[in-house]
């Protein structure tokens, strides 16, 4: 099984905290010895695996959402905007990755399958704000 | 009613509000309570009590008690002495059966107390038992607060907040704290009304208890936050603590702090004939502003001073007219009777703060703070302090409540502890006291008084009750929060709408139940060609040199030596040997796995998987690719026909057999393929990315692949007699009953399950059948043997293929015999089946290895 195309989002596994990511990829965490390469740049797979690290393409396995404001981040997940990035649970125990964007921004990894679930809920919450 | 205006007063009076009570108009000022702004215009009953339906009115304006509870706009149990007033509002009394003046039910206070005592519901009303529907609806009816669903829908929601400093409580000592505490400091008020100085104040707000890790939830309007903190400052105050004497509950009693708000705040004359109570200073302070608003004070009593034996109240209507101390009649219309203050440790107490009695105060204080946990202010036991009311004070006549939330009488405590209720946990189940709206605030110690005095000890033998959440009352929907429903949605969900599926839920996904037709589907399926999304299968990646261990370890039967390119089906089964979850596994490479799992079992399996190797230790990487991959299953005799000209791979049943698996390109999509079948056909299961899904879908449709959905494929596996782990097999079933012995290679030397496998009874046996007369059971249906019951169905269907009902149910171990007969309940009769333990379709396998 491979993919027809470069991922962007790879999941790492091994010594996750010696990865290099490449310009433009960011690297978050997933738990221990598992992190998220996102931007994953051509070629970074075989990159990765000649350093030894598993990788698993997790692009088509993400719905990525991006959100504005603190005060809807904390209606949204406990995580504090200064622990970020970090897994934690959104919208009724689904887990997701946030990433801080900076300027009260806020990026969402979430199951593709919960996807537009959590666009809902998301959409919802900005109503309660009055938005 | 006005007073003139105050030094200190909260009323706008160039802002006038109105609002309707019962139907007419009331007018208040901003700044108002809905509460004050009742009683400035006359009103004196603000609600009937709970169990005896007496009048009450305004007690300690503070929130705490329940004598104000009233519906606003349709929301139960405000407590309008400190709702703010808003307009337009529609206030109304509530739990009584008339008016709050003339409370029809008040008669159960005149002539239902002999037939009514503590607990009289656990020894009356229960004969004959089937009367007791009607019992409970009665007794709900007479007692009880408001009624829920005359709201119209309300939102809440829930906010997270993280702060350094979260301090509870606004007073003097609670404000000096925030301010010296620095950083991130949060401070919650249950009034708010001052302007916060280098913190952050959210008021109006309630917080509801201290849970571990410093977790308190605080309600504020419609919104719950949920606030973290690294140090909470406490700094809830005391409580001031009502007398207990007959007639104590009249209205016109009062605390002296209610009168303190409504002459400073309100401008509001109390009363126009005053006695005063006090146990304390503030008790008797309250003298001078009675007299300032012109409120003529007929006697002070200072328990300090005075050895005082006999209080008695007595009214007219409910409504005080006279107080009797030590025999001297005093006519009023007021009565502000203090016991003292209590420190409000309640919040303190759930945080772990440990709760003793100080004889010499009359006072239980907190000591001993949990780490992250202070106390600043009166709540510290600090100032506290004066004389120790009794327990009750004699007088001839009328009821002496010791909790006015649940009714619950000096009489009724005296009777818990005759019969035998005598700690303070179980008077509190018995009689309900504490259980009420105030949650002991007025009545814990009061209860405790008297159980120590019937019981000849002091109250620190007696000790509190353990202090729960919540705090303050709250209301169910803010707790519920936003109701969200996580939905799951397969990559080809558009596909299967925009094709006009009727979906159906399954665990959080929705799924296809069918196209239109069911029936027709599986026709289509068993003569020619049908595609189905099983995309919701859980499907996770087992890589490392162990994995072929570890999967040998968790299953019950073989693995190591499975060859590349094959599949083989695995029952997961738990320590005790009971049926877990199911599915396939497929060697990809020698050290790299793909296991499939149930639609429901994905992350449980994943979990499973995760746990086991933290146990074991083996090189092995677990990844969960659910969403990763999405899933589609061609099947029918026309499957290979179709899919050849999708392929460059040979997909001849020579080079791509039965149980085979490999990588192929079918329509340009990259697809992992498994030759396995569950709907008994000649079939292809279509693993690809979950971005290609709808590519794949389209050109199989195109290829001429009808869809189907899960009623079909539910028909078509029970012609195979497959089974559905969790809606054939439940939390006992295990593979010995479930006649799945053959999958267990008993020769290993462990793995999950074994010694419960070895050690396995049968006490049931799933079986296949058929009805003899066609017709169709409920699942779930009874088997009955000799009229008893001997199993249940757990499947049925109409095959139209086979001519027959078909099912799979659990019968006993001597009926499962091929052609034993078996009796299935169907409305209320035995219908006769037939047991059958090979599939009911091609039982041979010939069409799936075709």
């Amino acid at each position: 099984m491979s993919a027809a195309r470069d991922p962007v989002h790879l999941e790492v596994r091994g010594s996750v905290d010696s990865v290099q990511p490449a310009e433009g990829e960011r690297l978050l965490p997933l738990g221990p010895g598992r992190s998220l390469l996102v931007g994953a740049r051509a070629g970074a797979r075989e990159r990765l695996a000649a350093d030894g690290y598993l990788t698993y393409d997790m692009t088509a396995a993400l719905t990525t959402l991006q959100l504005e404001g603190e005060d809807l981040l904390r209606r949204l997940t406990d995580l504090a905007p200064e622990q970020l990035p970090a897994v934690g649970s959104v919208a009724r125990a689904t887990q997701a990755l946030i990433e801080p964007l900076g300027d009260s921004r806020f990026r969402l990894y979430v199951p593709r399958e919960l996807g537009e679930y959590i666009a809902d809920v998301v959409a919802d919450l900005e109503r309660g704000l009055g938005r | 009613m006005r007073l003139s205006p105050q030094p200190n007063e909260r009323i706008d009076r160039n802002a006038p509000v109105a609002f309707e009570f019962e139907g007419g108009a009331i007018e208040g000022y901003a700044g108002d309570s809905l509460g004050s702004a009742l009683y400035a215009s006359g009103r004196r009953v603000f609600s009937r009590s709970f169990k005896y339906h007496r009048p009450r009115g305004l007690v300690c304006c503070s929130g705490h008690c329940p004598n104000c509870l009233m519906t606003v706009d349709g929301v139960p149990n405000v407590r309008v002495c400190v709702e703010p007033i808003r307009a337009g509002a529609d206030v109304r009394g509530q739990n009584v059966l008339g008016s709050l003046d003339r409370d029809l039910l008040a008669v159960v206070d005149r002539v239902g107390g002999p037939f009514t005592p503590v607990g009289f519901y656990y020894r009356t009303m229960i004969r004959p038992r089937r009367l007791w529907p009607y019992y409970e609806r009665l007794l709900r009816n007479l007692a009880g607060l408001g009624r829920v669903g005359g709201a119209g829908e309300r939102r809440y929601d829930v906010e997270h907040r993280r702060v350094e400093t979260l301090v509870l409580g606004g007073g003097r000592s609670g404000r000096a704290a925030a301010e010296s505490a620095g950083g991130d400091v949060l401070l919650v008020d249950e009034r708010g009304g001052f302007t916060p100085a280098g913190y952050e104040l959210l008021a109006p707000a309630f917080a509801l208890g201290i849970y571990e890790g410093n977790l308190v939830p605080v309600a504020a309007g419609d919104v719950l936050y949920r606030i973290r903190a690294e140090r909470i400052v406490v700094a809830t105050g005391t409580i001031e603590q009502p007398l207990v004497f007959p007639g104590n509950d009249l209205v016109g009693v009062m605390l002296p702090g209610a009168v303190r708000r409504l002459v400073e705040e309100w401008a509001v004359r109390p009363g126009s004939r005053a006695v005063v109570i006090g146990a304390d200073e503030a008790g008797c302070a309250v003298t001078a502003q009675l007299t300032a608003a012109g409120v003529e004070v007929a006697r002070v009593v200072d328990l300090r001073d005075s050895q005082v034996v006999e209080i008695a109240a007595e009214g007219r209507r409910g409504l005080l007219t006279r107080v009797t101390v030590d025999g001297e009649q005093l006519p009023c219309d007021l009565l502000v009777a203090s016991g003292g203050r209590q420190p409000a440790y309640s919040l303190l107490a759930q945080g772990g703060a440990r709760i003793e009695y100080d004889a010499k105060r009359g006072a239980f204080v907190p000591v001993e703070l949990p780490d992250g946990i202070g106390a600043v202010g009166s709540v510290t036991g600090g100032g506290v302090g004066g004389a120790v009311p009794a327990a009750s004070y004699n007088g001839t006549r009328g009821k002496c409540f010791a909790c006015l939330c649940e009714d619950v009488t000096e009489k009724d405590l005296k009777r818990a502890v005759a019969e035998g209720f005598d700690s303070i946990e179980l008077a509190k189940r018995y009689t309900t006291v504490t259980m009420g709206p105030c949650q002991g605030k007025l009545c814990q110690v009061a209860s405790i008084r008297l159980l120590a005095r019937e019981l000849e000890t002091g109250e620190e033998a007696i000790g509190t009750t353990t202090a729960r959440p919540p705090w303050a009352p709250v209301e169910l929907g803010l707790l519920a929060g936003r109701h969200h429903e996580p939905l799951k949605r397969s990559a080809l969900h558009a596909r299967h709408v925009a094709a006009g599926a009727q979906m159906m839920w399954t665990g959080q996904w929705q799924r296809p139940f069918s196209y239109g037709d069911p029936a027709a589907e599986v026709r289509v399926v068993h003569e020619s060609l049908g595609v189905i999304d099983v995309s919701t299968l859980g499907k996770i990646l087992i890589e490392g040199p162990d994995a072929a261990a570890f999967l040998e370890r968790l299953y019950p039967n073989r693995f190591a030596d499975l060859r590349v390119g094959r599949v083989r089906y695995g029952v997961l089964t738990s320590d005790g040997g009971r049926i877990m979850d199911d599915g396939t596994i497929a060697r990809l490479d020698d050290e790299l796995f793909y296991v499939t799992t149930t639609s429901t079992g994905s992350e449980s399996v994943y979990e499973w998987f995760e746990w086991w190797n933290a146990v074991w230790g083996y090189r092995v990487e677990i990844v969960n690719v659910t969403g990763a991959l999405a899933a589609i299953n061609l099947a029918g005799p026309r499957a290979r026909e179709a899919l050849e000209p999708l392929t460059d791979a040979d997909v001849s049943p020579e080079a791509f057999t039965y149980l085979g698996a490999r990588e192929l390109r079918v329509a340009c999509v990259p697809c992992l393929a498994l030759r396995i079948g569950f709907v008994g056909e000649l079939g292809y299961e279509l693993h690809c990315s979950a971005a290609a899904a709808e590519q794949l879908w389209d050109a199989l449709v195109h290829a001429g692949a009808a869809p189907f959905g899960l009623e079909a494929q539910r028909v078509l596996r029970l012609e195979k007699a497959h089974i559905i782990v969790g809606q054939d097999t439940d939390s006992e079933s295990n593979l010995l009953s479930s006649g799945m012995q053959w999958i267990v290679k008993g020769d290993k030397d462990d793995f999950v399950g074994k010694w419960a496998f070895e050690h396995a009874s049968v006490r049931e046996r799933l079986v296949g059948f058929t009805m003899a007369d066609g017709v169709v059971p409920v699942e779930g249906a009874q088997v009955v043997h000799d009229g008893r019951p001997a199993g249940h169905v757990t499947s049925a269907r109409v095959s139209e293929r086979l001519g027959q009902v078909v099912g799979l149910a659990w019968v006993q171990p001597e009926q499962a015999a091929d052609g034993a007969e078996i009796a299935i309940r169907i409305a209320g009769e035995p219908r006769r089946a037939v047991v059958t333990l090979a599939p009911f379709y091609d039982p041979e396998g010939k069409l799936l290895r075709s």
